[in-house]
């Protein structure tokens, strides 16, 4: 009883595994041989499409080449909704594959993972599995996942973020299944496949690292072998976001994202996310907007929420990021942390509120022009008082809430989606 | 009738379709006329039989009445994973060669007293090799007890889609030719060749090599005459009509989308575990009370509880939910509205979190507007 008190609130910690990972300029036209290796034979393959660009008829073509027969599904959409998912376990099963390839960023790769899951279960609703661990067969498909963005971390991490549409769909729930059996079977990080990513969705992408490395950095789980890996992260994106951004073709910033991307997912695997992710989820659930640039929008308001209850962590990160907190108090150098982030955020040219955000420029897979079919018609981000208050409730039940540095409570955290809704980032700057 | 089938050889055990159903009959197995054609194929042809089909339909059940049937030994080979060949074919018992080489000493002492140096001593024993390696200390398996066992077998080769197929390899030379070499004393071939029954519950494929082999039949949950015809041979105790009831229900229940649909075995226990009850009338409630008889996954019990009203009556009205709903839309089966609702609750992975033990103790909550005014600090500081 007494220790309980002692060591609350997350005494012991889950270490998570993860999974083999070929990183490095090249890596992609490993898929076939690898696929080989691990037994693949008839493949689904899993993407958004990624129309214009070659990407997914250059691999799909390479993997025939070694040997494999493909069957291709590219309507992912972005933010994979649960009907994505089981139409793909339908297309498995009918061509009996035994294998997976995900193409592309985290929505092809969870759509890939919850298929998986579903699969292993004779085609249970992926939305049963929300939650930590809810799966009760480990065996499920092999799977090779390729990243075309740098930000996800979702080829390597034990989480796959899905939509619920069915359950109500006047009321999308957007929701995180953490399970140790999603995890892939081995990633492959190009950055040469980065390439054709466009400027604003790099930058958006860059953005998610930068919250993959922060949030654990701060998080209540305040799990210490992830520090390294997050601070890292944080330092790479600090270094190289800029360059990936305005220089795509420079493979120097490609390659350091694609570093930072990898870490940086490490680092939450074990080390916990926080509310940056919460307010993002609920946000893409109501209004499909992209991941990154809701994380962006949320990220430096959920940093000064969250500053009081940990000035030092704040301070190392200003570091990391390149300020130099000689002769700062430590109050101040946590300060220049969050002046660093929206430094960033402007130099790589992201909307700074949800407000600013037009209904056409929506998620629309922006690399292919894909599908939407969901939210088509989505309505126009008001923030008003109605719209806050469904965005917090939805935060409050958010499977990374809990981890989040400060906790979370109805009134503290309106004030904080309020802001990200109308506010001015001016505000937060001293 | 044409003369087409097969003729019978000297001590064929069935003559026709119509006696195979009657003997398995009066054994208590009830065969329908696929099933008994197959059976007295197999044993004209000297082929072994290959039975696929969910768990629970009677496959091993065959055998056993098979050999009852026909007199003839039941010997089983239950097949797993990592099984290897010497726990189906045979083995050398090397505790039983150990011993007598022990008690042997003096013997073998004298054999080689003479012997004038190492090498020569060496080859006298050596010599002896097959006494060592003789009938004497050969342990048989269920294989190769069936094909040199003097009395008449029946080789059930149980659940072979478990083994590996190294293990299928084996089997195949052992089938095909019924014979078993042992390269230290020879070949053994069957004086009658053995009635061989594989079953597989299909968990992974066969290989065509196998198959064509065998007769091969696909055995299903039966029809419900059938089915009912089993419960009552069974002599369960429960009545005829609350069994005819009961078969129904069952059958129902299969339609279901359930991870492990109820075997005609669990309707036999079901049947049983009623009569034990004393049960004279089939009621929701004491299906209800015992549905975990044939239903033994917590999902499955569920969604058989939901659709329990709908089993019993078909007449019934019942919400749709309960009915077998395909993968997409699962999430109807109950107000979708209060089910998302539910998910906007603060604090309910807070147990779970990133599977973290131990967190009985909730840290305590702060008073209601701290946050915000923590908050709306700094936006204030730094404005």
């Amino acid at each position: 009883m007494q220790v309980d008190e002692l060591l609350k609130p997350f005494p012991i910690k889950e270490f998570h595994p993860f999974p083999r990972a070929l990183l490095g300029p090249g890596s992609h036209e490993l898929i076939g041989p690898e696929a080989k290796k691990l037994g693949f034979q008839r493949t689904l393959v899993m993407t958004s499409g990624l129309r214009g660009t070659d990407i997914v008829h250059k691999i799909v073509e390479s993997m025939k080449y070694h040997g494999l027969e493909v069957v291709l599904y590219d309507k992912v959409e972005s933010n994979p909704k649960d009907y994505n998912v089981m139409d793909a376990v339908q297309l498995y099963q009918e061509h009996s594959c035994d294998s997976f390839v995900s193409i592309g960023g985290g929505s092809s790769h969870d759509a890939c993972k919850g298929a998986r899951i579903s699969i292993a279960h004779d085609g249970r609703n992926i939305n049963e599995f929300e939650g930590f661990n809810q799966s009760e067969n480990p065996n499920n498909p092999p799977h090779i996942a390729v990243s075309t963005t740098a930000g996800t971390g979702s080829e390597t991490s034990w989480a796959y973020v899905i939509t619920d549409t069915t359950t109500d769909p006047d009321n999308p729930h957007k929701y995180v299944a953490f399970d140790d059996a999603s995890l892939t079977t081995l990633a492959i990080d190009d950055p040469v496949l980065y390439y054709d990513c466009p400027t604003d969705f790099t930058a958006q992408c860059g953005f998610d690292v930068l919250a993959h490395g922060a949030e654990p950095y701060v998080s209540r789980l305040n799990f210490e072998p992830s520090m390294g890996n997050a601070l890292h992260a944080i330092k790479l994106t600090a270094q190289h976001l800029r360059q990936a951004v305005w220089n795509g073709q420079d493979l120097k910033g490609r390659e350091g994202m694609m570093y930072a991307q990898y870490i940086a997912a490490q680092a939450f695997n074990s080390g916990g996310l926080g509310i940056i992710h919460s307010i993002s989820h609920a946000v893409s659930a109501f209004y499909d907007t992209h991941h990154g640039l809701n994380n962006a929008i949320a990220l430096p308001r959920v940093w000064a929420f969250n500053m009081p209850v940990a000035y030092q962590r704040f301070a190392d990160i200003a570091e990391a990021m390149g300020v130099d907190t000689h002769g700062m108090t430590t109050v101040q150098a946590a300060d220049a942390a969050l002046g660093a982030a929206i430094r960033l955020l402007r130099d790589v040219g992201i909307p700074e509120r949800f407000v600013d955000i037009r209904p056409d420029s929506y998620s629309k897979n922006r690399l292919g022009q894909g599908p939407t079919k969901f939210y088509e018609r989505a309505k126009e981000i008001k923030g008003d008082a109605a719209d806050i208050d469904r965005i917090t409730n939805h935060v409050l039940g958010d499977a990374c809430t809990p981890g989040n540095a400060k906790e979370c409570t109805f009134d503290t955290v309106r004030p904080v989606v309020e802001h990200c809704m109308t506010g001015d980032l001016d505000d937060l700057l001293s | 009738m044409p003369d087409t089938t097969p003729q019978p050889s000297a001590g064929a055990p069935f003559a026709s379709v119509e006696e195979v159903i009657a003997k398995f009959a009066e054994c208590g197995y009830i065969a329908d006329r696929r099933l008994a054609t197959t059976v007295l194929l197999q044993s004209r042809l000297d082929k072994p039989l290959l039975l696929e089909g969910p768990a629970g339909v009677g496959k091993t059940e065959l055998a056993k009445k098979l050999a009852e049937v026909t007199g003839r030994r039941l010997l089983r080979l239950q097949c797993y994973e990592g099984q290897d060949e010497s726990k189906a074919l045979y083995e050398w018992d090397y505790g039983k060669q150990l011993l007598y080489t022990q008690l042997l000493r003096d013997k073998i002492g004298e054999i080689i007293a003479d012997a004038p140096d190492l090498d020569a001593a060496v080859a006298r024993i050596s010599a002896q090799d097959s006494v060592f390696f003789s009938d004497r200390f050969l342990a048989p398996r269920p294989l190769l007890e069936a094909i040199r066992g003097a009395q008449p077998a029946v080789l059930l080769v149980d659940e072979v889609d478990r083994a590996d197929e190294a293990l299928e390899a084996v089997l195949l030379e052992c089938l095909a030719e019924f014979q078993v070499s042992i390269p230290e004393i020879g070949t053994f071939t069957a004086a009658t060749p053995p009635y061989v029954v594989l079953t597989s519950n299909n968990t992974r494929d066969l290989s065509a090599a196998l198959k064509r082999r065998c007769l091969h039949l696909f055995l299903d949950y039966p029809d419900h005459e059938r089915e009912l015809e089993i419960v009552r041979s069974k002599r369960t105790g429960l009545p005829e009509e609350l069994a005819r009831q009961l078969v129904a229900v069952v059958r129902r229940l299969r339609e279901l989308t359930l991870r492990k649909a109820p075997s005609i075995s669990e309707t036999v226990d079901w049947a049983r575990t009623l009569a034990v009850l004393g049960t004279d009338e089939l009621d929701e409630r004491v299906l209800s009370e015992t549905l975990n008889v044939v239903v033994k996954y917590e999902r499955d019990l569920h969604r058989a509880l939901e659709a329990l009203p709908r089993l019993v009556d078909p007449d019934q009205q019942v919400p749709e939910s309960a009915e077998a709903a395909p993968p997409h839309h699962a999430g109807d089966e109950v107000d979708g509205r209060a089910v998302r609702a539910a998910k906007d609750l603060p604090g309910r992975f807070d147990d779970a979190y990133y599977g973290a033990r131990g967190t009985a103790a909730r840290p305590p909550q702060r008073a209601t507007g701290q946050g915000h005014r923590a908050f709306s600090a700094v936006t204030r500081r730094r404005a």
